[in-house]
């Protein structure tokens, strides 16, 4: 409502006969970032994330298992989509190794617990891992651009898992191998892995958000949208991509570490097309480059996965064919909706107002 | 402007020759920048593009220096000419579409920061002191050039407005040369003069910085430039102040003449 209003303010503020006429004084209301510079907003935005923070907690005690697993699995989707589309959406990167990275966490994870290392500490260290595995795909691929770059990560991405397969000893191979559950003393095991996924969701939806917001994210859209031209600004375009690629290799890691831990038990078919594909579907159904974006795609494909989960062998295709609607009837994501139809109520209201005078 | 007359050069181009393929773009470009602004004009195709390029470190001549305050730029990157202090514009503006106006001008502050991104993650008081200041910075570089509704996203603005803001970010990093190519090109007589007005009090400020301005509108070269260089086909044929440059009966047939040919 406040937007809205601000909005109109914007409008208003235009003069008439500026330049161009009220058409594009309504495209400029409506691409206004509102309040990104007030305090107000920014108070609010804290607000609502403890509240929502709040009722997340709650989940456990009044829902049934089945629920808590649900909203465990969202919410590591969400962390993993929040990887995924820093590098896709931020970075204007198509990395597609995405799934291989999280299924480095996920066996990082399991392994280490195995070899005595305790769960809690295993989630950075899978990230590490990832991190400096992102690093060796992103150094030759921050050079390659869009289908060149995807192709590329995709087969990186299947040699991994390939390479998770014939590790045996460790991995148990194509059968896969069963996942030790961290739980927390005097709760439910489902309760416990819970209240892991959620702080780590927590604390990577902060300093993500922070990052985002700030220097690192400005640099990263300028990257995305100007290319080379951002060595004019003193920005190192190469090094921003890697970057960026690490990062997101980390989170994917640290995603995969807890949906071990929520699978029990996991398998390098897990990690296939079947996964990439869904990946893909939260980062575009969610909002390419949006702040929250992740956490509504995760939402969106974890009904998807109970939807399509008879499919069996088609279940890619059918992720297939969201994602293309996805791309060509909202290519913002579903966060772009909400602006949207502000926009097309405005640009109504402006064009009565110019017929007016 | 007696005391700019005598400053040593910012950057100077010695003999500089530039060709793509066959093509000799610049044939041999000797000029030495001073202080203050200089005007580089020129018919289309003449070079003025190709010699930002070459001081900006897009491109490496294939003979000649140039130099930044004495120091040699070939042989580095955008990026190292940048920090050396160089920033420039360009012909078609180069925002981020859904960023705003000041976010924008922001990404140009990259001189300025001296924390990691890890200080910032970690919300450390003097990161966030940086971004504050640069904030403050972009703000008022923006309102010094006469723009209006600097929290609106870049893609909303029109173009000249959007040039205007370009402007800005190039100066954020507070350059000891600035490269502007067609700056007032798309702008509105009104803009034209905030973007005077805003050049000339970023350079009362800043007397050690050389501005080097591409135009095709002379008259902003008269109203900005104490002298004026002349390119055509890859030569500095004469420079000078702008009238006299602008009288000059071998500019007129190179430049002007071409003009009134085409009926301009």
């Amino acid at each position: 409502m406040s937007e809205t209003a601000q909005q109109v303010a914007a409008a208003k503020a235009v003069p008439p006969g500026d330049g161009p006429s009220g058409l594009a004084g309504a495209g400029i209301a409506a691409n206004t970032v509102p309040g990104r510079t007030t305090g107000g907003s920014s108070t609010r935005t804290g607000i609502i994330a403890i509240i929502v923070l709040l009722a997340l907690f709650a989940v456990p005690f009044v829902a049934n298992t089945y629920v808590v697993f649900v909203v465990s699995l969202t919410l590591v989707y969400a962390v993993s989509t929040l990887g995924f589309n820093l590098l896709v959406g931020w970075s204007g990167q198509i990395g597609l190794a995405h799934a291989a990275l999280f299924a480095v966490g996920a066996y990082g994870s399991a392994i280490g617990v195995e070899y005595g290392i305790p769960f809690l500490l295993t989630i950075p260290l899978a990230g590490i891992v990832a991190a400096v595995l992102a690093l060796v795909i992103g150094f030759p691929a921050i050079r390659l651009r869009g289908f060149f770059l995807a192709i590329a990560t995709l087969a990186l991405g299947m040699a991994i898992v390939e390479l998770l397969t014939m590790a045996r000893p460790l991995t148990g191979g194509g059968g896969g191998m069963s996942v030790n559950v961290w739980s927390l003393p005097g709760i439910t095991t489902a309760a416990s892995t819970y209240f892991v996924v959620l702080a780590v969701a927590a604390i990577m939806f902060f300093l993500m958000r922070r990052a985002l917001l700030g220097r690192f994210g400005r640099t990263l859209q300028a990257v995305r949208d100007l290319g080379q031209l951002t060595g004019s600004l003193g920005v190192s375009a190469l090094r921003y991509r890697l970057v960026a690629f690490a990062l997101s290799g980390f989170i994917a890691a640290v995603a995969g570490t807890l949906y071990g831990q929520l699978q029990t038990f996991i398998f390098p078919a897990m990690f296939q097309m079947n996964l990439l594909v869904p990946m893909l579907v939260m980062v575009f159904v969610g909002g390419a480059g949006s702040m929250w974006g992740p956490v509504v795609g995760a939402a969106f494909a974890i009904v998807l996965i109970e939807f399509f989960q008879d499919l069996g062998d088609q279940q890619a295709i059918a992720y297939g064919l969201v994602l293309m609607l996805a791309i060509s009837v909202l290519p913002g994501g579903l966060t772009s909706l909400a602006r949207r139809v502000g926009d097309s109520r405005f640009m109504a209201r402006l064009r009565r107002r110019e017929v007016a005078e | 402007m007696t005391t700019t007359a005598v400053a040593t050069p910012v950057v100077q181009f010695v003999d500089v020759q530039k060709a793509f393929g066959g093509n000799k773009v610049l044939v041999d470009v000797s000029l030495d920048v001073r202080p203050g602004f200089t005007g580089l004009i020129g018919p289309n195709g003449a070079g003025k593009t190709t010699c930002l390029n070459v001081v900006s470190g897009y491109l490496q001549p294939d003979a000649g220096d140039v130099r930044l305050a004495g120091q040699s730029v070939l042989g580095r990157a955008p990026m190292e000419v940048a920090r050396m202090g160089v920033s420039r514009t360009f012909q078609t503006p180069r925002l981020i579409p859904n960023l705003s106006a000041v976010e924008n001008v922001m990404v140009g502050g990259s001189r300025h920061y001296r924390h990691g991104h890890l200080a910032e993650l970690l919300g450390l008081p003097s990161a966030r002191r940086d971004e504050r200041v640069q904030r403050e910075r972009a703000y008022a570089l923006l309102e010094e050039l006469g723009l209006d509704h600097p929290d609106r996203a870049a893609n909303a603005f029109p173009v000249g407005s959007q040039k205007i803001i370009e402007v800005a970010r190039a100066l954020l990093n507070d350059p000891v040369l600035l490269l502007l190519d067609e700056p007032a090109a798309g702008l509105g007589a009104e803009d034209v003069d905030r973007l005077v007005n805003g050049l000339n009090a970023w350079t009362a400020r800043n007397p050690e910085a050389a501005v080097m301005i591409i135009e095709h509108d002379l008259e902003l070269i008269s109203r900005l430039c104490p002298t004026a260089a002349v390119l055509h086909f890859g030569r500095i044929i004469t420079s000078g102040a702008p009238k006299d440059v602008l009288r000059d009966p071998v500019v007129v047939e190179a430049y002007l003449g071409a003009d009134v040919a085409a009926g301009d």
